[in-house]
């Protein structure tokens, strides 16, 4: 539980503070962190007593550039669907996130920073070759999301989230397989693809709930890149053969491999039949 | 730290811990209307508020962050006594049924209307899709969101019926009204158990077994004993040797008396190992870790036939004891009983073997099933299995408990007020004249407050240290040490003629109670009696079974045994038609029940006691199948669009009883007040269903008065007479018949007081509307009558009393289709269409009733697509919370959601009304595993039926 708040002037500062203190964590929304009452742990058993506040800095705002879209770190998850400016296929994901009181106060940086496999944002901005910015004591530098997913930071200050202009326009599409509406997803996929269904180009195709964070497949991209769209049934076994999931609560390992394979057929079809936006 | 934020208007400037939660801090400076579901994982909304106008939970937010925010509850929205235009709405349709998620559904509407002034159906679920409601089904929101946007358009907006009425000739039986509990609750002002706790009441912390089975061998409580603030710690070892059964059933009870407030045996992850009393919740963690525990851990059993396969560890090796009835060999038995494992005392012979883990077993049957299987052409047998699901009320399990004087006050969240002060006076050694158990509003009981889970041992321990004490369960708590649904294997054997016609139906159950026999008879056994009745057929039969395990209690649950028997005999049927190559609802049709026919197979029946055969009065199944025909469209195929999903139908005949007749009895008491207004106290105990408003209903009808001029008073064993409780859907028919009774002696008492005054005879007499007794030539109003009463020179205060007992039995019958979508990809389902047809005789409240179907029909939709405990190899329930067990929101409805009422007039019900709650939870599972089959052709024979199973059954897997 949180015992000691900071309310820092500066992102630098707050990056300082997090520096120094171990048991300290950023504080954005809360949905995370001050869920069952705030027994968030910032690594394996250690418990988290001081808060770094980051809500009243100015990390928020979604703005189109020359090269693409700028997403403030501290934008709620509600106002990815309310906003225009924001990419339609992770506005359409911010549309399955849980329910809009959790929707409310959960950040677009706070749902990346804890970087669960079950996230349905990830996926989407995978597939979007989404770029990040983070602060660290050394300054701010810029990784593919990709990167941040596999080699976890959470010491840095995630900024802000820059999508690509050319994966924009490119046709997409994306989908939640969970228990009700509100659970978190079992499974989830998202594409995005350049090129034409006859000749596929810089296919991305990104899974959420198969392995222990949210992964391409690149070795299904490579095999599409310059392809024809192959059938369902030829997708689904290629997928079948390269995703990895395990036996939990919420399902046998077997069971979400069939779906995530049949959630990337689903959508690499979906997305080149240009039906990103239909459920 | 200092914050300073706006509170409903006012600026507010605190000093707080700024860790502290934003739902505790709110309650705390007062603001009683938060509520919590969940313990802070921020799942189910209960503490909704609006922070700087957006919907929130309080619960995920901590002090700090409201350091310059705005913040607005449900208080904000109502001035003074008024409702709010959405408040007022929300009575108005019905949607307020145990109002404890109404505040928060309350301010998530007011936030919508922010945003658009005639809200669609999807904003409506998108703006309510955070908050979890149990009872309602959440369908008459979008109605009371519709309603509330008229009328904020227009103010003089004239609302059109809310629900249809029944019974013409009535003027307030059968017709909406708002309920009478509707304004309070939807004001979110103190009604409930934990608004009840006054400063200075001590907590108590249950210390719980972390084995699934295994003996203490020792607890050390001296240091614990020394933290500061720790009041008292109970254990076995000084706990009164006195053993029951927590189950609120009457006297004497089917089920075992075979518990301790604390053994020496633990049975569960979750079991009873200390009571700790402690001024500060911080004290009882304290005092919590240094207790010594020490176990000598024994090995479990997690299903019935582990249970029951030779060899198995015995859970209860104790020496039994019984009332009457003792069987033969009891004496060398009990020579190898543990003392450790405690003692069984039985009221009466439930045919128990505990050495074998036998809780229960009972046999019976009309006719010759080995006749009836010989003379069938077809012979189906399959095996269905449900899940253990729980109960979910939104307020979990609470209880205040204080001395007045030498008397011992319960505030209670119960189902049975009578048993609640039965069992405790009886741990306690008291008298019940020594013990006041006041029910306060109920959030959600749904069966597992029907049961004493908590209520004894905190009285216990009021009454031993004169303290205070408040205990409220954790969400934890509520999976692991409440009550659940019994998890039954069921083995169906049907045979049939060619054309369809029954000539064997037997049920073959074996049951899981888990470690204690809360029930262990009559759930399962009600498996059979809520099904079998449903067909004619004369060679019938049963055998139960049920078995001790170490998974998590088990006991009543909404629709008790029926929604089990209901699936496993239901998709039999529907199998076997398959099979004879019938259309199912022709094969129904050949064989179903109808009213006029006798049911012999009652007989055999009936709950702990000797069963009779019983006429069927009224049902309304005919046109329930008739009506869910036409909507269903049932026999025309639909064709999916896309060629990932199939689409199917099914359909389920249902059943229930109407309280237990022969068991149960209810009490009501009406006086007349000094201006002919009057004051009812009945011992019914409403749970937010509007038992309240039935029983205000029967007797203004009968008295010819508004429902105004009557007010209720409910459930206090103190101030009204005696009932034996909310269970077995008893309330309008028991409950609601006492109410009829006494208010019609009362119609007797006026009637002679009013010959007395004008001369006439009581025969020439009649009471007329409003409030008026007229003659031939004379007429009198009540307020004439109460005055006379009332004076020195009076009758004596006009008071009567009703009782209500019944030897006959009615039934609500029903039907319900659906239509599903299945994808063969991914194996998911999707409910496109749902018709629920129910005949509960006359509605009383339509508008409510119609909100118990869509509550029962989403809640077990719930249970049959995905709602299930499951537990490690270790015995331990491994998703014990609502992020990792999943209940229907909003936004998991069905496409299209229709219920509607079948009027019958029953002649024994009062005013021919029958039950209506638990019935509408036997149909789900059976016609969704129909529609399943019908889409992709593979039948799922256990709950839930989750995509995962769906791929394995059609070898995707």
């Amino acid at each position: 539980m949180f015992r000691e708040f900071y309310k820092p002037a500066t992102a630098a500062e707050a990056v300082e503070l997090r520096r120094r203190y171990p048991t300290s964590l950023y504080l954005a929304g809360g949905a995370e962190v001050n869920s069952r009452g705030g027994h968030a742990r910032c690594a394996p058993g250690v418990e988290v007593d001081r808060a770094i506040q980051i809500a009243h800095l100015p990390l928020g705002g979604v703005h189109s550039t020359g090269n693409g879209v700028l997403l403030g770190a501290g934008t709620v998850i509600q106002e990815l669907i309310e906003n225009p400016e924001v990419p339609p296929l992770l506005a359409r994901a911010a549309t399955q996130f849980a329910n809009r009181n959790i929707r409310n106060v959960a950040t677009l940086g706070g749902n990346l920073a804890i970087n669960r496999s079950c996230s349905n944002l990830i996926p989407s901005l995978l597939a979007l070759e989404a770029e990040i910015t983070l602060l660290g004591p050394e300054g701010e530098r810029a990784v593919p999301l990709e990167q941040y997913v596999a080699g976890h930071d959470p010491a840095s200050l995630l900024v802000s989230v820059r999508v690509p202009r050319q994966r924009l326009e490119a046709p997409w599409a994306t989908r939640k397989h969970s228990r009700t509406v509100n659970d978190l997803s079992i499974v989830s996929v998202a594409v995005v693809h350049e090129g034409s269904r006859e000749s596929l180009r810089k296919v991305a195709v990104a899974l959420g709930g198969v392995a222990p964070t949210a992964v391409r497949l690149h070795d299904l991209e490579e095999r599409l890149e310059g392809q024809a769209l192959p059938d369902r049934d030829t997708l689904e076994g290629w997928v079948r053969g390269m995703i990895h999931p395990i036996d939990d609560v919420r399902g046998g390992a077997a069971y979400k491999r069939q779906v995530g394979a049949a959630l990337v057929g689903w959508a690499l079809h979906h997305a080149a039949a240009g039906r990103g936006d239909k459920a | 730290m200092k914050i300073s934020f706006e509170l409903n208007g006012l600026k507010r400037e605190l000093t707080v811990e700024p860790g502290e939660p934003v739902d505790a801090l709110l309650r705390r400076i007062g603001v009683i209307s938060i509520r919590n579901g969940c313990n802070g994982e921020g799942m189910c909304g209960a503490c909704s508020v609006l922070v700087d106008g957006r919907t929130v939970n309080s619960c995920l937010l901590v002090a700090a962050q409201l350091d310059g925010r705005q913040v607005q509850t449900v208080e904000f929205f109502s001035k003074h006594r008024t409702l709010s235009v959405i408040q007022s709405a929300l009575v108005d349709t019905g949607v307020v049924q145990c109002g404890y998620c109404t505040p928060a559904m309350v301010v998530a509407i007011e936030s919508l209307f922010q945003r658009s002034a005639h809200p669609t159906r999807e904003q409506v679920t998108d703006a309510l899709s955070g908050i979890f409601c149990r009872c309602t089904g959440y369908e008459q929101f979008f109605q009371a969101v519709e309603l509330a946007a008229q009328r904020l358009a227009d103010p003089d907006f004239k609302c059109p019926p809310v629900a249809p009425s029944f019974r013409e000739e009535m003027r307030v039986v059968g017709k909406p009204a708002r309920k009478v509990d509707g304004s309070k609750l939807a004001r979110g002002e103190k009604a409930f158990v934990e608004d009840m706790v006054e400063p200075g009441a001590c907590v108590l912390k249950m210390v719980r077994s972390p084995h699934a089975h295994a003996y203490i061998t020792s607890i050390d409580t001296s240091e614990a004993e020394k933290v500061p603030g720790v009041v008292y710690i109970l254990t076995h070892q000084n706990c009164p040797d006195i053993y029951y059964n927590q189950a609120g059933q009457g006297f004497p009870e089917p089920s075992p008396y075979d518990r301790k407030m604390f053994g020496q045996k633990v049975r569960h992850v979750g079991d009873r190992v200390a009571a700790i009393v402690a001024e500060t919740w911080q004290a009882a963690v304290e005092a919590e870790k240094l207790l010594r525990v020490e176990y000598e851990v024994l090995p479990h059993v997690l299903t019935a036939d582990e249970a029951s396969a030779p060899g198995a560890p015995i859970l209860h090796n104790s020496v039994q004891e019984y009332v009457v009835g003792a069987p033969e060999g009891l004496d060398e038995q009990n020579r190898q009983a543990d003392p450790r494992d405690g003692r069984i005392l039985y009221q009466f012979p439930i045919h128990a073997d505990p050495r074998r883990n036998l809780a229960a077993s009972v046999h019976g049957g009309i006719g010759d099933l080995e006749k009836g299987f010989a003379e069938a052409d077809v012979i189906l047998e399959r095996e269905y299995e449900s899940a253990q699901v729980q109960c979910t009320p939104v307020e979990p399990h609470v209880v205040y408990t204080r001395m007045d004087g030498d008397r011992l006050v319960i505030h209670a969240s119960t189902q049975v007020p009578w048993h609640l002060r039965r069992i405790v006076a009886r741990l306690l050694q008291t008298d019940e004249n020594h013990i006041r158990v006041i029910k306060e509003r109920v959030g959600g009981g749904f069966g597992a407050k029907q049961d004493i889970v908590l209520e004894e041992v905190v009285a216990y321990l009021t009454w031993i240290t004169g303290r205070p004490i408040f205990q409220r369960f954790t969400r934890e708590e509520e999976f692991i040490a409440s009550r659940t649904r019994h998890v039954i294997k069921i083995r169906v054997k049907l045979g049939a003629k060619k054309d369809g016609t029954l000539t064997a139906v037997y049920m073959g159950v074996k049951a899981n109670t888990g470690p204690y026999g809360a029930h262990c008879l009559t759930v399962p056994m009600n498996a059979c009696s809520k099904s079998l009745p449903l067909f004619l057929c004369p060679n019938m039969g049963f055998d139960v079974h049920t078995y001790y395990t170490n998974i998590a209690p088990t006991g009543a649950y909404q629709g008790y045994g029926a929604p089990k028997g209901s699936y496993a005999l239901q998709l039999a049927v529907a199998e076997l038609a398959k099979e004879l190559g019938m259309d199912h609802m022709d094969l129904v049709e050949k064989n179903r029940v109808r009213e006029g026919v006798m049911l012999e197979i009652l007989r055999c029946l009936g709950e702990g006691r000797e069963g009779q055969p019983e006429k069927v009065m009224s049902c309304g199944l005919g046109p329930a199948l008739e009506r869910g025909r036409e909507l269903s469209q049932w026999g025309q195929r639909v064709q999916s669009e896309d060629p990932d999903w199939k689409i199917g139908k099914g359909f389920a005949i249902i059943q229930q009883g109407s309280g237990l007749p022969g068991l149960d009895s209810a009490n009501a008491e009406m006086r007349m007040l000094s201006d002919g207004t009057f004051i009812m106290l009945s011992g019914g105990t409403d749970l937010g269903t509007g038992l309240d408003t039935v029983s205000v209903k029967f007797a203004a009808e009968i008295l010819a008065v508004d429902m105004t001029k009557i007010s209720i008073l409910a459930g206090d064993t103190d101030v009204t007479p005696f009932d034996v409780g909310a269970y077995a859907s008893s309330g309008t028919y028991f409950s609601g018949g006492a109410a009829r009774n006494a208010a019609q002696n009362m119609r007797q008492r006026i009637l002679e007081v009013a010959a007395g005054l004008t001369g006439e005879k009581i025969e020439d007499l009649k009471l007329v509307y409003p409030a008026q007794v007229q003659g031939r030539e004379k007429t009198i109003t009540y307020r004439e009558i109460a005055h006379f009463a009332e004076t020195g020179t009076g009758c004596g205060q006009l008071i009567a009393t009703g009782h209500f007992i019944a030897d006959k039995a009615s039934f609500p019958y029903g039907a319900h289709f659906c239509q599903v979508a299945v994808n063969q990809r991914t194996g998911e389902v999707k409910i496109q269409k749902y018709f629920a047809l129910e005949d509960c005789g006359t509605p009383v409240n339509p508008e409510l009733a119609l909100g118990q179907m869509y509550g029962g029909v989403l809640k077990t939709i719930g249970h049959s697509m995905y709602e299930q405990m499951i537990y490690g190899p270790d015995g331990r329930c491994l998703n014990p919370n609502f992020i990792d067990y999943k209940v229907p929101m909003i936004q998991d409805l069905p496409e299209e959601f229709v219920a509607e009422l079948i009027q019958t007039d029953d002649p024994y019900g009062p005013f021919g009304a029958k039950s209506i709650s638990e019935i509408t939870c036997n149909g789900a599972a059976p016609c969704l595993a129909e529609a399943i089959h019908d889409a992709v052709g593979v039948w799922i024979r256990t709950w839930p039926f989750t995509p995962e199973k769906i791929l394995a059954a059609l070898g995707k897997l």
